[in-house]
């Protein structure tokens, strides 16, 4: 589904070139969940955003479902990032001036879907996280975990073959990351969509069906619980 | 798209300040913009209706050197017998308080054929009563109603004339019953007075002619050619209206000058206005992005919306008009 191939990229600061994916392989399945761990700085989110087409390597390719990302130029990534591809941010990322329906609504409007069924699809995914009685809050007035679970739903609702979670738990405090990280996998494994979460929290990684460590700008396959699959 | 609308528009409306501020800096850059395209065009407009103004409806004018024309060429070639309209002129500077303006003195009975200022003379604008004064009082001058009324003289009234450093009583007359372009600058009298104020007794700056259409012109102008003495030039009457478009070249070149720093600051203005407007929604951008909406969504978003650039476009636009009656005031006030 997910095939990478010698994927570089890198950044220049100053004279500096700090190359961040140097020669990177990986490849994913449909329904898989990934993680990708890495200490700070070691190319992870780089690596998520050029999957999902916000950026452009320098070098390698990016194949999905048969079709080469990397070949395309901005504006069809952006139409591929906007129909198959769910994010998860560290921090949420959710729209201040949207309520939490309109918030989750907001992709399927990009996706071409208007009106009632944009607004009955919405809601019936803010139910599956648990906010069927927060549709109309601002959503500066959620908690954390709240705010990560409208990005979840805001994530599946246009129901994407891939998703993508950068540091999910990264703002949340341990008792709600145990809540979410396990919403986040069903409602993946619901829909069959590839899960790949950037994380440095080992216990987040355990339960991912395999774990690929970023180590020099290279994907390393390591060993993995693999429990929550079964 | 209402979701991606609205998710721009209320952002607008949860900060007036910014928005507020926004539009103040769409509306000025519009304003002087607006005013400075305005403001040329009218200013190059104004001046060639001023030249024309002048010139009337003259086809060639006889000039000679810095002293002028002898006033005794003016009265042979009447009687002549040339198939020719002559018209005598004798102008110079001259200055009401601290307003410089154009003295222009004309022979009424010789001028009409030529210029509707010196037509309005004998086409009931002056009561015949103050007509005689022309003639029989010194001093008398005419003035665009308007001039006058910025001069603070009503018809009648007697206000002293500068002219090279000294003065001299004149009375309006009556001011201009029509106003044409240029008419606010010029002050009308009679020839022998302008002679008198401007120390050209005996000689004229110029003698304007209107020659008939087609071959007759022609030869008209060949025989008067052949009269004129040494030193003593006819030539079409356009071919001053171009000397001064060259001397005002400089002018012209400094108003450009003017509008391209004023175009500057403008653009400047907008972009510093629009560059806030989306520092401001960077955030909100990046997210709309990253969720897949594209350059153009996200740009159509605002417009869309009638969000403050067009507020500020029509902002920009009213203020642009007095902006521009103030630029021309500052352009005259320069002329004069």
């Amino acid at each position: 589904m997910l095939r990478i191939r010698d994927l570089s990229r890198s950044f220049r600061e100053g004279q500096r070139v700090h190359r961040v994916l140097d020669h990177a392989d990986a490849q994913v399945e449909a329904g898989e969940v990934v993680a990708i761990i890495g200490r700070s700085g070691s190319g992870k989110s780089t690596l998520l955003n050029l999957i999902s087409g916000i950026d452009h390597p320098d070098g390698g390719t990016i194949e999905f479902d048969g079709r080469m990302i990397s070949a395309l130029g901005e504006p069809e990534r952006t139409l591929f990032r906007r129909k198959h591809v769910g994010f998860v941010y560290q921090l949420f990322n959710l729209l201040p001036t949207l309520d939490v329906e309109e918030n989750v609504r907001l992709v399927l409007e990009l996706n071409g879907l208007h009106g009632t069924a944009a607004r009955e699809r919405s809601r019936a995914a803010l139910a599956e996280v648990g906010l069927a009685d927060r549709l109309h809050s601002a959503v500066d007035v959620l908690s954390g975990g709240e705010q990560q679970r409208v990005a979840i739903a805001r994530a599946l609702v246009h129901e994407p073959a891939l998703l993508l979670a950068d540091e999910p738990t990264g703002n949340l405090d341990q008792d709600t990351a145990r809540e979410i990280v396990p919403l986040l996998r069903s409602l993946a494994r619901r829909r069959a969509a590839a899960l790949l979460i950037a994380t440095h929290d080992p216990a987040l990684a355990r339960d991912a069906d395999r774990i690929l460590e970023l180590v020099d700008g290279r994907l390393k396959e390591a060993p993995a619980g693999g429990g929550a699959r079964s | 798209m209402r979701i991606l609308r609205a998710a721009v528009l209320r952002h607008m409306l949860r900060h007036p300040a910014q928005l507020l501020l926004a539009l103040v800096g769409l509306a000025l850059g519009v304003a002087t913009i607006a005013a400075v395209d305005l403001a040329t065009a009218s200013a190059s407009r104004a001046f060639e209706l001023s030249i024309d103004a002048v010139n009337g409806a003259a086809t060639h004018e006889i000039v000679a050197g810095p002293a002028g024309v002898d006033e005794l060429l003016y009265v042979a070639l009447r009687r002549a017998g040339l198939p020719i309209d002559f018209a005598p002129v004798v102008e110079g500077y001259v200055a009401i308080g601290d307003r410089t303006m154009q003295l222009v003195g004309i022979d009424p009975f010789a001028t009409p054929a030529f210029d509707d200022s010196a037509a309005a003379l004998g086409a009931g604008a002056v009561r015949p009563g103050e007509l005689s004064g022309w003639f029989s009082e010194s001093g008398t001058v005419m003035m665009a109603a308007g001039t006058a009324a910025e001069l603070h003289l009503a018809a009648g009234e007697s206000f002293p004339l500068e002219v090279s450093g000294h003065t001299h009583a004149a009375r309006l007359l009556a001011p201009f019953g029509a106003e044409r372009p240029g008419d606010d600058a010029v002050l009308l009298t009679d020839i022998a007075q302008a002679q008198e104020w401007l120390h050209l007794v005996g000689h004229l700056s110029r003698i304007d002619l209107r020659l008939p259409a087609g071959s007759g012109g022609a030869r008209a102008l060949e025989r008067l050619q052949q009269r004129l003495p040494a030193g003593v030039d006819v030539r079409a009457a356009g071919s001053r209206t171009r000397e001064n478009l060259d001397l005002a070249a400089t002018f012209t070149t400094n108003l450009q000058a003017m509008s391209l720093l004023a175009l500057l600051v403008g653009f400047f203005l907008i972009y510093s206005a629009v560059s806030f407007a989306v520092v401001q929604r960077r955030a909100i951008i990046g997210v709309l992005r990253a969720l897949g909406a594209t350059r153009r969504e996200v740009l159509d978003a605002p417009r869309r919306s009638g969000g403050d650039r067009h507020g500020g476009r029509a902002l920009g636009t009213a203020l642009g008009s007095p902006h521009r009656t103030c630029a021309r005031s500052a352009r005259r006030r320069h002329d004069q």
